[in-house]
């Protein structure tokens, strides 16, 4: 599913457009209205959050939002039920992300159960590395797709055992940080993105500190697509926050979509 | 089995962007630990900056108290800075110079650790940062007047529990921005690979220590060693050196919190497998995956995890792990300040504890507890507790 999305994209020219948001953030409705937000926007698939007690790699946007929807007793099962949902009325494919306890918890087999019952087609784990065969397994052979991230500090000989597991992409890492940081060397991100395809012909995305159409310009000839993660997040605990997801989204959708 | 790994625990459960730094201080360790110049500089700060060798002690009226086994104490609580984790931070600061990198950052909980590690950078001219909950900043003032006066900067942490756990989320996320010029010296045998060997190994210098202390002057080997175990690097040290002497009982003591309904500390008694802090592991979480927050009279014990090697001696039953409760850790804390004119921290003060239950054990047996600190930093915590 995720696989054939950037092959249909790859054939349109196109690039890709992929919101991330926090389960059940800030509350159940608001998640459930901005995913049919996104779909309408036009988003070509959606990561979405795991909360996570100790998400280290997040900065402050995502871990608040992270602590406040546990903080409101936040149910897995009852976010994957509003997926559920939305899957039968859209065909996005839909990622959770998120740290390597929640997937194992209660155990490997039982979290993959409820996400496929749920129709989810992929996973990104951001503490899971790649020499966690058997776990990568597991995913292959419950047809779960998953997402390989590469870091700027990835040596370029390691490209190649970073993808051995034949992820649906790679998510590269735009700066040494956590999400949401401004430090991104432009240069340093076309050298390793060159580096990535000299190597491999999966689709690249670029994610982490991304949040205005200037950025995307930059980098979209080089990337396949470009994930929003913090300056999305900020936006829904807002008021009207449907109305200011539009506002903000459009001229970086325009920035992905136009050629 | 994948590197890293005790038996199914331990591993490398980090973002990409510290895996090249882990390898990196993999192959460092790998490449110094016996080299002869490495040895002989940390030999010398062992010696003349450390303190060591720490003493091997009998503690006689204690031994007449319990009226059982002979009881011993290593004394760690007389190194440099008043427990056993300077021995890590110095061995750690000595491979971040050979790492070329100028800035150290750490976790602390209790504030040993910020002070050893604070100590050994004004020592070899490393800039440190120290995060700290802001909740332990409020328990430890003293010690972060101490760090701060050391000239290290100390950084609040406020987000989750404001404790140990998210001191070292926050070390975490500092150590993924600024990764090219900064070493994280982790203060326990937890984090991912190579960490839980690299910090066992710093500490194991008390363990083996105490085998040729216990030869001379015991005349054998101690019939049991019981430390306390918080991440579990002091409890570690002082194993190690005796895992494959099957015949010395080696038990270690998670905090048990107030009472048995208490949530408390003990990971390996209470806890089930999950990854935290980039090890799989034995640890403290609710049936979704989230980490609990735990408690415990004793700073340096309230960690929702533990290091994997002791998940893995736990599974294959070369370690025994026991629980203490508060008050029976409080009672150890004043017995033997009052018996042996030793007053010890309060985590160490748990493994004290267990030598009230001894049971069978006779003056034929001789039992080691590893004195993992000194408790001058507890003072005004017990105080206050009293006044309660
Ligand atoms: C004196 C003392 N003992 C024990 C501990 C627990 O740590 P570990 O289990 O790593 O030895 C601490 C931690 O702060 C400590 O200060």
């Amino acid at each position: 599913m995720i696989k054939n999305k950037f092959l249909n994209l790859a054939a349109n020219q196109k690039k890709a457009f992929i919101p991330y948001v926090v389960a059940n953030y800030p509350n159940q409705d608001v998640f459930t209205e901005t995913l049919y937000t996104l779909k309408d926007l036009g988003a070509d698939l959606i990561e979405v959050g795991i909360p996570f007690s100790d998400p280290i790699a997040e900065g402050k946007i995502i871990e608040s939002a992270h602590h406040e929807v546990l903080n409101n007793n936040f149910n897995l099962v009852s976010a994957l039920d509003v997926i559920k949902n939305f899957k039968s009325n859209s065909d996005i494919p839909i990622v959770l992300m998120g740290y390597t306890n929640s997937f194992i918890s209660p155990s490997l087999e039982v979290f993959i159960e409820r996400a496929k019952d749920s129709l989810i087609d992929g996973f990104l784990i951001v503490d899971l590395p790649y020499v966690e065969k058997d776990i990568y397994k597991t995913f292959h052979d419950n047809e779960i797709e998953f997402i390989q991230l590469i870091a700027p500090t990835t040596p370029l000989n390691e490209i190649k055992s970073c993808i051995s597991n034949n992820p649906a992409f790679i998510y590269f890492i735009s700066q040494r940080g956590v999400t949401g940081s401004s430090n991104i060397n432009k240069n340093e991100v076309l050298d390793n993105i060159q580096a990535i395809r000299n190597k491999t012909n999966l689709p690249v995305v670029l994610g982490f500190g991304l949040k205005d159409p200037s950025q995307i310009n930059e980098f979209k000839s080089h990337a396949d697509g470009f994930v929003i993660g913090s300056a999305v997040v900020e936006l829904l605990n807002q008021d009207n926050p449907q109305v200011k997801l539009r506002k903000f989204l459009t001229p970086i959708l325009t920035a992905i979509k136009n050629e | 089995m994948n590197k890293g790994y005790f038996g199914n625990f331990g591993g490398l459960f980090i973002p990409e962007t510290l895996s090249y730094a882990l390898r990196e201080l993999d192959e460092l360790y790998n490449s110094t630990k016996d080299d002869v110049v490495f040895r002989t500089e940390l030999e010398e700060l062992y010696k003349n900056y450390v303190g060591r060798p720490s003493p091997l002690y009998f503690a006689e009226k204690y031994t007449t108290n319990i009226g059982g086994p002979n009881i011993w104490f290593k004394r760690e609580d007389l190194n440099h800075t008043g427990a056993h984790k300077i021995n890590n931070t110095v061995g750690q600061a000595l491979l971040a110079k050979r790492l070329g990198k100028k800035r150290i950052i750490a976790e602390t909980g209790a504030g040993q650790h910020g002070v050893a590690t604070a100590t050994i950078c004004a020592k070899l001219d490393l800039d440190c940062t120290i995060y700290m909950g802001q909740t332990d900043i409020v328990r430890q003032e003293l010690n972060v007047f101490k760090i701060k006066t050391l000239g290290a900067e100390v950084i609040p942490v406020t987000s989750g529990t404001s404790t140990l756990k998210d001191a070292l989320n926050e070390s975490i996320r500092d150590w993924v921005t600024n990764v090219d010029n900064t070493h994280y010296i982790i203060g326990s045998v937890t984090g991912p690979h190579p960490y839980p060997t690299v910090v066992r190994d710093f500490n194991a210098i008390a363990g083996q220590e105490l085998k040729h202390q216990a030869k001379n002057q015991i005349g054998k080997l101690p019939d049991m060693i019981i430390a306390c175990v918080g991440g579990g690097s002091n409890a570690m040290g002082v194993f190690y050196p005796f895992i494959d002497d099957v015949d010395v009982q080696l038990i270690g003591i998670e905090a048990g919190g107030k009472n048995s309904s208490d949530i408390g500390s003990a990971s390996i008694s209470d806890g089930s497998i999950g990854v935290l802090h980039g090890a799989k592991t034995k640890i403290l979480q609710s049936e979704d995956g989230n980490i609990m927050e735990t408690s415990s009279i004793s700073a340096g014990l309230d960690y929702p995890g533990v290091g994997p090697e002791h998940a893995y001696l736990d599974e294959i039953k070369r370690a025994e792990y026991k629980k203490i409760y508060d008050e029976e850790a409080l009672s150890a804390f004043y017995k033997a300040s009052r018996l042996e004119g030793i007053i010890p921290a309060l985590e160490t003060a748990h493994a004290l504890a267990y030598l009230e239950k001894l049971g069978s054990l006779d003056s034929s047996n001789d039992v080691v507890v590893n004195m993992s600190g000194r408790g001058d930093k507890d003072l005004y915590s017990v105080m206050n507790n009293d006044k309660k």
